[in-house]
């Protein structure tokens, strides 16, 4: 379980997480949802130990990221939203290097290497330089790298921008998979459908603050609207919002 | 140590491959191997060369002042020769986020500060104790004296621990150069005390001498020397007890000062920016204003102005004409006859011209864009020629009152050496623009330094600045053969007009126009898409 208690983090007069509440629980696929610079990057460094916050604690299985980042690390698999991989070094090459420092098995790392190269299609794309890799592959490899290790939690920030429909359809059960196994599975994402298709939980996030979070039929009953779009901008405050904004459009 | 090993390595091949890998070629263009060979190499006979000087001057090194002043050049080769190489790279460490995959992994921040020191010491800094260790074993052979060894090693530990913790230093304040006018002039003061390394060695080197023999050899003062670290590390071959203690002190102050630096990069590395400005709703629109200028300029010109290390370049190349005579002569600067001049700025074209070179490297990534936006070859190099004309119009300035003051020239004629100066790099950048826009990549890419070089391209430029030095030259001749009729060293009759003082500049302005005619028509036909 990782539990945000009081979160509170601001970057010089920015407010990027205001009192963040929160626990997310094993078993189940977490949806982290919300407009630019709302906050959801901020969340995902702060559990991986990569930002320190002003305010609150975090405990992730039990661990302090701040105290024990390294462990914390250990037990995670993080793929961020900005693809930075090591760009003179082939996939393959990659994954031998996590290999050492995840410290997994040859066998381990043979077999579930073979699966992940199957799974996103990737043969030809294992021995040529990351930095020569489409973005689509690029994501792929990324999302591999977090994979790899069988982490106990998943974060992953924007999995599904720039895959194609049948990778983002394998991505999606392996998500639904790690989260039988009783594992931590949490994404953000900006595609609302693949949200409503895949999370059992969502939380929206506005402005540093969560604004509603539950099953998507919980937020029906909050927002009262029916899908989940409509759902997102009236909770978010959006709707009225970008009614104004098409309304200049048009004017202009 | 074989997980810091492993790490550096991989920093180390990032690193490279970022900075100078050619996708065309699939090549690595620039392996720090080979520089570090040719630094050994050079550091070497540097060392051993000035220890066989100060041999040959005083075989028995009764006296550490040639010691020293041998020290000062070496230390500062040793420096300047890394720090801002070092620094320049830590910066695009920081800047291109290669740390990154390395932080959300489960190593210790430990092993990557080690990780980061061996990149350091592999990027160039190991080469150090070439400069320093050579020469002492020589010292130690011809004297029989231990010491000298045992001085050369902790010269060089020092000289390594102090490069590192200034790299790192420097490291930790290079992001603010983009975005803080004062670090961006600093950065740029830096960077041409870099590129003008030759000049500063040359006046040390000049001053040298002096110090050493002659009758108005400066007494260095010895009682401050003694306790200067890493002077106090030569004193205590002559004088060991107190200068020892101060020579092991100075060390381990230096390993406190890099730990200091190294924690001040890591902390520049670690604090991240927010990615955005949370949104706040119908913000009030800014009042746009197109800028009075034209809009390549005023792009160029921003660019340039958040790039000091192309700004200083581009300054340096831009003062040429100013320069050589500088450095060829420093304290006294070489005197031209005067009706030399013009052709001496004719000849120097090429190489002001070639600051151009900075407007095409510096687009970088946003080279990409120029690709997909609805414009031709054509109209590229007039931009960049844009930025070269009000940048040598302003160096022309410079050029003209230097020129007034040392040479004394009548001021009518100031304005044509003016003329002279920009049309000459107006006419030279359009030659190696012409080049230039011959070899970009045909696909959208990224320009590096390493788009424009290459040597084809080399090869190219070479054509460019010996075509100026040649038609400066013979333009030149019935001006040098009556100089050496006025020296008395030949007697040849040359036509009157050829000796009008107007004659040169004539004829100079007659060559750069011819340029210029030629080259217009030559970018006529450039009517075609990136």
């Amino acid at each position: 379980m990782i539990i945000y208690t009081d979160i509170v983090k601001r970057y010089g007069d920015i407010t990027a997480l205001d009192h963040i509440n929160l626990e997310i629980n094993e078993g189940k696929i977490t949806a982290l949802l919300g407009p630019n610079g709302s906050g959801k990057t901020t969340l995902f460094k702060i559990t991986m130990g990569l930002l320190k916050p002003d305010n609150g604690e975090v405990y992730v299985n039990g661990l302090n990221p701040i105290k024990q980042p390294i462990e914390v690390r250990k037990i995670t698999g993080y793929s961020p939203e900005e693809i930075s991989l090591f760009e003179s070094l082939t996939p393959l090459e990659t994954y031998k290097f996590l290999a050492d420092i995840y410290e997994i098995k040859e066998n381990d790392f043979k077999t579930r290497l073979q699966l992940y190269i199957k799974l996103f299609n990737i043969n030809e794309e294992i021995n040529k330089l990351c930095g020569e890799l489409s973005h689509g592959n690029r994501r792929k490899i990324s999302i591999i790298s977090a994979l790899l290790h069988d982490p106990d939690i998943l974060i992953l920030d924007e999995p599904f921008t720039g895959l194609d429909p049948e990778a983002a359809k394998i991505l999606k059960e392996i998500m639904k998979k790690h989260a039988s196994k009783n594992k931590i599975v949490i994404f953000s994402t900006h595609i609302l459908e693949i949200a409503e298709a895949v999370a059992d939980h969502i939380i929206i996030i506005n402005k540093g603050k969560i604004v509603a979070q539950g099953t998507k039929e919980e937020l029906t009953t909050i927002a009262k609207k029916s899908d989940l779009e409509s759902i997102f901008l009236e909770l978010t405050g959006l709707s009225k919002e970008l009614n104004e904004l098409i309304e200049i459009l048009w004017r202009v | 140590m074989r997980r810091y090993i492993r790490i550096a390595r991989l920093l180390a091949k990032e690193a490279t491959y970022r900075f100078t890998y050619d996708r065309k070629s699939g090549r690595i263009l620039k392996n720090p191997v080979y520089t570090n060979i040719i630094a050994t190499i050079f550091f070497t006979i540097f060392s051993l060369g000035s220890a066989y000087i100060n041999i040959l001057l005083d075989k028995s090194i009764s006296s550490p002042q040639p010691l020293i002043l041998t020290l000062v050049v070496e230390i500062s080769i040793a420096i300047f020769s890394t720090l801002f190489l070092m620094a320049y790279n830590l910066h695009i460490i920081s800047t291109e986020k290669i740390l990154e995959n390395l932080l959300i992994l489960p190593i210790k921040p430990s092993n990557i500060k080690v990780a980061l020191i061996l990149l350091n010491v592999y990027w160039g800094v190991y080469a150090q104790p070439f400069l320093y260790i050579p020469g002492s074993i020589l010292y130690t052979i011809q004297t029989k004296n231990l010491l000298y060894l045992t001085s050369g090693i902790e010269i060089s530990i020092f000289s390594i621990l102090l490069t590192l913790a200034l790299g790192f230093l420097a490291g930790s304040i290079s992001h603010k150069t983009t975005r803080n006018p004062l670090f961006r002039t600093i950065a740029t003061i830096a960077w041409l005390i870099l590129m003008g390394l030759g000049f500063i060695i040359s006046v040390i080197t000049r001053y040298i001498p002096t110090y050493i023999i002659g009758n108005n050899a400066i007494q260095l003062n010895e009682k401050l020397l003694k306790v200067i670290p890493p002077f106090t590390m030569l004193y205590q071959i002559y004088e060991p007890g107190i200068t020892s203690i101060i020579s092991i002190s100075s060390i381990v102050l230096m390993g406190l000062l890099l730990d200091i630096s190294l924690d001040r990069y890591w902390n520049t590395l670690m604090k991240t920016p927010p990615p955005y400005k949370v949104q706040k709703s119908l913000q009030p629109i800014p009042n746009i204003r197109l800028p009075r200028i034209p809009l390549w300029l005023y792009k160029d010109l921003k660019i340039l102005i958040r790039k000091p290390k192309f700004l200083a370049s581009t300054l340096y190349l831009l003062l040429f004409p100013l320069i050589i005579p500088l450095l060829m002569g420093f304290t006294t600067p070489i005197m031209l006859e005067r009706e030399l001049i013009p052709y001496f700025i004719l000849s120097m074209g090429s190489f002001t011209g070639s600051a151009v070179t900075n407007l095409y490297i510096m687009e970088g990534e946003g080279a990409k864009l120029l690709y997909k936006l609805p414009i031709t070859k054509k109209r590229l190099i007039y931009g960049k020629l844009l930025t070269i004309l009000l940048l040598s119009l302003l160096g022309s300035g410079i050029i003209g009152v230097y020129t007034y003051i040392m040479y004394e020239i009548n001021i009518l004629y100031i304005p044509l050496i003016c003329i002279i100066y920009v049309l000459s790099t107006y006419t030279s950048s359009i030659l190696i623009s012409l080049i230039y826009i011959g070899n970009i990549p045909p696909k959208p890419s990224a320009w590096t330094q390493y788009t424009f070089s290459g040597i084809g391209i080399s090869l190219k430029i070479l054509g460019v600045i010996t075509l100026y030095l040649i038609l400066s030259s013979i333009a030149a001749i019935p001006q040098v053969l009556n100089i050496f009729n006025k020296y008395g060293l030949i007697e040849i009759n040359i036509p009157q007009y050829f000796l009008w003082e107007t004659t040169p500049y004539i004829e100079t302005i007659i060559i750069i126009l011819s340029i210029f005619i030629v080259t217009r028509l030559r970018i006529s036909k450039l009517n075609t898409p990136l």
